[in-house]
């Protein structure tokens, strides 16, 4: 009787946990991949996956829709290093056509990085760019000349790129990893 | 097979198999019993046909994870068993914005950019799909309607405007283009 009861309680514990560790880590499918750039397919459609639909009632999050854009996020750098708030990155040298393109700081959870000098996103529009149209935008803790986003705290940290109006699409296209900006770690303290 | 292994064998698939069933179970009720979804908090901050800014909540902290500082947002709530909604974002200012049709549980199941504006505005007439029919067996065949009717695929839901600020300065400016949203409930013909 005993044997039993342990046998059902290993059997719930064992499904609650794999569904919370599945949402926690985002949806196991749905979800493109271009370098280090992660992109949730399924959340701005109306035929979304169960999964998708869990995990925006978990994370309370309101999806970009497929017209507006898309919305892709890095945990990591172009090596699959977690991204470290002790180091220096250098984003460029460019990103996919879009009309209009941010990149910003997030903690973990999604929420703006706040720091010192105010500043948590870059905006196309107010980059600084090569001749040849190309740029880098630098990410580290110490301000650095040219493009500069700071990283605000000792945590971990995660980078969301939303290109608005662009004509990349996220159902069943893969996003080719040489339009993706790359994330290069340039140094660690 | 010695009877104790397959004793263990078989304990082994019963407790998989209830693992397998009570993981699909719980991926299948968060949403239905969620209260931090974003339907949830907007329904906290505002009421329906009114337009609210999202903006921060009471301690400061922003109200929705992933929200773009460049992108200011306006809301408005949606219950079509009122009667179709009229959702109407005047223009009024250059550069992208766009208004975004959520059902409840969150998905998003349409969107128009200002690519799609008409007339200095981008409208929309969002429907269930037992309105949808009564007005197309009202519709005036020598004279048909301009409206773009959008087919909601639940009775709730929100809409947001979005609208871009290009630089900083401009925040205050695109706010303003975004809470211009309004969101009218309208009697159906019959």
């Amino acid at each position: 009787m005993l044997r039993v009861f342990l046998l059902l309680a290993a059997g719930i514990a064992l499904g609650l946990w794999s569904a919370e560790a599945v949402l926690r880590n985002g949806p196991p499918f749905g979800v493109a991949a271009a370098g280090p750039w992660r992109l949730q397919t399924r959340a701005g459609v109306a035929d979304a996956d169960p999964y998708t639909r869990a995990e925006l009632a978990r994370s309370g999050e309101i999806p970009l829709a497929l017209g507006e854009g898309l919305q892709l996020i890095a945990r990591v750098d172009d090596g699959g290093v977690k991204l470290d708030s002790h180091c220096v990155y250098a984003l460029g040298p460019r990103v996919p056509p879009a009309r209009f393109w941010t990149l910003e700081i997030a903690d973990r959870d999604g929420y703006p990085m706040d720091n010192a000098a105010g500043r948590t996103n870059f905006r196309s529009g107010e980059l600084l760019r090569a001749g040849d149209g190309t740029f880098t935008i630098r990410i580290g803790a110490q301000a650095e000349p040219g493009n500069w986003l700071p990283i605000g705290a000792q945590t971990g940290f995660e980078l969301v790129l939303r290109l608005y109006d662009t004509p990349l699409s996220a159902v069943g296209d893969e996003i080719q990893r040489s339009a993706v900006p790359r994330i290069v770690r340039e140094r660690c303290s | 097979m010695s009877p104790r292994l397959a004793a263990t064998l078989y304990a082994l698939a019963v407790a998989l198999t209830l693992a397998a069933f009570v993981h699909l179970t719980a991926v299948w009720l968060i949403p239905r019993y969620a209260t931090r979804d974003a339907f949830s908090t907007l329904q906290r901050l505002g009421a329906a046909d009114a337009t609210r800014l999202v903006t921060a909540g009471a301690d400061g902290k922003q109200a929705f994870p992933l929200l773009d500082p460049a992108t200011p947002l306006a809301f408005c709530l949606f219950d079509l068993t009122r009667g179709p909604a009229r959702v109407t974002l005047p223009m009024g200012r250059p550069g992208f914005m766009a208004l975004s049709f959520h059902a409840a549980s969150g998905v998003a199941f349409f969107a128009l950019t200002d690519r799609a504006a008409n007339g200095g505005k981008i409208e929309a007439l969002l429907v269930t799909a037992d309105q949808l029919r009564t007005l197309q067996a009202h519709d005036d065949e020598e004279n048909p309607s301009q409206d773009l009717r959008i087919l909601a695929p639940a009775p709730t839901g929100y809409v947001l405007a979005r609208a871009l600020a290009e630089s900083p300065a401009l925040t205050g400016d695109a706010e303003s283009a975004a809470k211009r949203l309004t969101c009218e409930v309208e009697a159906t013909p019959g």
